[in-house]
């Protein structure tokens, strides 16, 4: 094989694995969002409508979005899902840094046990540590019972099935995806500029603000993408923790797309909640080549 | 006489259990080039970060400009550091690497900018200012380094191994900058080196470390013609020792028993002492005739490196050991004055001998 042609392979391979997984999906989420609605198998019309061959009809129109914006759903969802998601890595990122600043500072040896911690969690099932949180949380939890147990409080504190536990869970769940990141920039971070940085008459909080933020700032961004992603499409926490009040758009779809069985307005929702993952994303990558540019 | 701008008064100190430095005494002249030179894990480096800041002495005083600098933070020091690496901020250009130290004194933009103006020019390096350290080549980034050490008008600027991370073409025109710029300046430096030829090239005084201990301080020179003691001799240039005992003393000098023959040696030791006599390679002929009064030895040439303008002769004594002549190809000839396996009578002056115990 010429040269020419593996690399028209090479070129090809990714190109055929994109159109085959994530295009050709996005181009039936997108067709059954603009499709009408109705009750059958599957629960949607056609968008085109053929007789002998011929085509006869168009069932295509914007009913489902239109449907979303008018009950509300639409802007209670994703006004909920990005704050929710924005809380998140915020939290994340004020928990995170710090955490990925002391395992990068401890000597070498002790580095990989540290971050092994981080990320023992993802040894058991998701869904197991989620009830272990339930359990925690619970108005007769661990928790609660503690604190009353200590007469701390006289009434428990009401945690579960409020946006409160959602978000104490979706922090536990995304810090990890937060602190690697981090701890990969900040690692390779090398200590004379700190130490130059005093030497120049920098005092501690200006060195972090002039010089440790700043060149963390890949870090920042990486982890915040990998939070901020899942988290707005996050489905099994509000599910379980938010209880029925949570709007967040994963449950919100599940809801409308199990439960209302409306197709169309489902992949809607979705569609919406792409655009809005899209957004973010490419704003992220827009600041990180700008970074880099001014790296590289 | 100048006044100290750096004393170091009896300064110890340990790393977990293990010494890095011990007793180290020192004064540093106001506006001298002083370089620290030592093998790896000497204490230099530890004794550099002692007068930075980065560290804190066990035990005790280091006072730089006339001020006891215990419990004094790096930011509050006269001084200020380059470092092996050169530490620039990689997220700011140049420009901004060389103001970061001056915004920290609270000056005006107005006075930041002249004074970043004043260091690019010291430095040549005007048209770079815009660039970002990633953007410059090794000798740039070190001079950059340098013109943000100098912004703040430090009393001392600490040089850790500033040579080190150039090669080595480039090297030996950065050190004659080096010195153009911190005699234009007139602060003074103080260096940390492993290698002899930087430290001998730019330095006014030199102190010789070793183990955590400073062996030696003089000048360049003073270091390489009258080493104090053995250490110094061999990490100084190379040194033919030759071993033996005092046969006589006299206020004339030595007369040493040595490979058979007798040598003759300034200094003043009792009979009987067991020292050796070092000479460096250059002060020794061979092939010519001797003075009267001069040092005899016989051997054997037994490897010669002709490095053009100078060549290097191993001759092999009677007793096996080899001695390092170095002698200038004076002549314009194609034929050597000495060949392979010639036996020749090496000789030097007395004077040109050190006796060291």
């Amino acid at each position: 094989m010429s040269l020419q042609r593996f690399q028209r392979l090479n070129f090809g391979l990714p190109f055929l694995w994109m159109a085959l997984f994530v295009l050709l999906p996005v181009a039936i989420l997108l067709m059954v969002s603009l499709s009408e609605s109705r009750i059958g198998v599957p629960p949607y019309k056609p968008l085109l409508e053929w007789a002998e061959g011929r085509l006869v009809g168009v069932n295509a129109g914007f009913a489902s979005y239109g449907q979303l914006i008018e009950d509300g759903t639409l802007a209670l969802t994703v006004v909920e899902s990005l704050s929710m998601a924005g809380l998140t890595t915020l939290i994340c990122l004020l928990l995170g840094w710090p955490m990925a600043w002391a395992i990068a500072r401890t000597r070498p040896e002790g580095r990989g046990p540290l971050l092994l911690l981080v990320m023992v969690p993802f040894w058991t099932s998701f869904l197991v540590r989620i009830y272990a949180w339930m359990t925690i949380l619970g108005d007769d939890g661990l928790l609660n019972s503690l604190l009353l147990g200590l007469g701390l409080i006289e009434t428990p504190f009401l945690i579960m099935n409020t946006d409160r536990a959602v978000l104490i869970g979706m922090v536990y769940a995304y810090l990890p995806f937060m602190v690697l990141p981090l701890y990969a920039v900040l690692e390779r971070l090398d200590p004379a500029l700190l130490e130059a940085a005093g030497d120049l008459g920098a005092r501690p909080l200006r060195i972090f603000f002039s010089v440790l933020l700043p060149l963390s700032m890949p870090g920042v961004l990486a982890g915040s993408a990998l939070v901020f992603m899942p988290a707005l499409g996050e489905y099994v926490i509000p599910d379980l923790m938010g209880g029925g009040g949570s709007a967040m758009m994963g449950k919100m779809m599940w809801d409308i797309f199990a439960m209302t069985r409306d197709w169309p307005g489902a992949a809607a929702l979705a569609v919406v909640l792409l655009a809005s993952v899209a957004l973010p994303l490419a704003l992220l990558s827009r600041l990180k080549r700008r970074l880099e540019g001014d790296a590289a | 006489m100048t006044a100290a701008a750096i004393s170091v008064e009896g300064v110890a100190k340990a790393f977990a259990g293990q010494p890095a430095l011990a007793g180290i005494r020192l004064d540093i002249q106001s506006g001298e080039f002083f370089s620290l030179l030592g093998p790896s894990g000497c204490g230099k480096t530890t004794l550099l970060r002692l007068l930075a800041g980065f560290e804190q002495a066990d035990q005790g005083r280091i006072v730089i400009a006339g001020r006891d600098m215990a419990g004094v933070a790096p930011y509050d020091r006269p001084v200020n550091m380059m470092f092996q690496s050169y530490a620039l901020f990689p997220h700011m250009t140049v420009a901004d690497n060389i103001a970061f130290g001056l915004k920290q004194l609270g000056m005006g933009k107005g006075k930041i900018a002249e004074r970043v103006g004043e260091m690019l020019a010291l430095v040549r390096m005007e048209r770079l200012a815009k660039r970002k350290p990633h953007h410059l080549s090794g000798g740039e980034r070190q001079r950059a380094a340098l013109a943000r050490c100098l912004a703040r008008r430090p009393v001392v600027v600490l040089l850790d191994e500033p040579m080190a991370a150039l090669d080595k073409r480039l090297r030996e025109q950065t050190r004659l900058e080096l010195v153009e710029i911190q005699k234009r300046v007139g602060t003074t430096f103080v260096m940390v080196t492993h290698d002899q030829e930087e430290a001998m090239a730019v330095s006014s005084r030199i102190a010789v470390m070793e183990a955590g201990a400073i062996l030696q301080v003089g000048t360049p020179r003073e270091i390489y013609e009258f080493p104090a003691s053995r250490a110094v001799a061999r990490f100084i240039g190379t040194a033919n020792l030759f071993e033996g005992v005092v046969a006589q003393s006299s206020p004339s000098g030595l007369s040493i028993d040595c490979e058979g023959a007798k040598l003759a040696a300034p200094g003043n030791f009792p009979v009987g002492t067991k020292l050796g006599v070092m000479v460096r390679p250059e002060k020794i002929a061979i092939g010519t005739a001797p003075l009267p009064g001069d040092n005899l030895l016989p051997g054997q040439v037994a490897e010669i490196s002709y490095l053009g303008g100078v060549s290097e002769y191993r001759v092999r004594l009677g007793s096996g050991q080899i001695v390092v002549v170095a002698a200038v190809n004076q002549r314009h000839a194609v034929t050597a004055p000495v060949a392979l396996g010639d036996k020749v009578t090496l000789s030097w002056h007395p004077t040109d001998g050190v006796a060291l115990p």
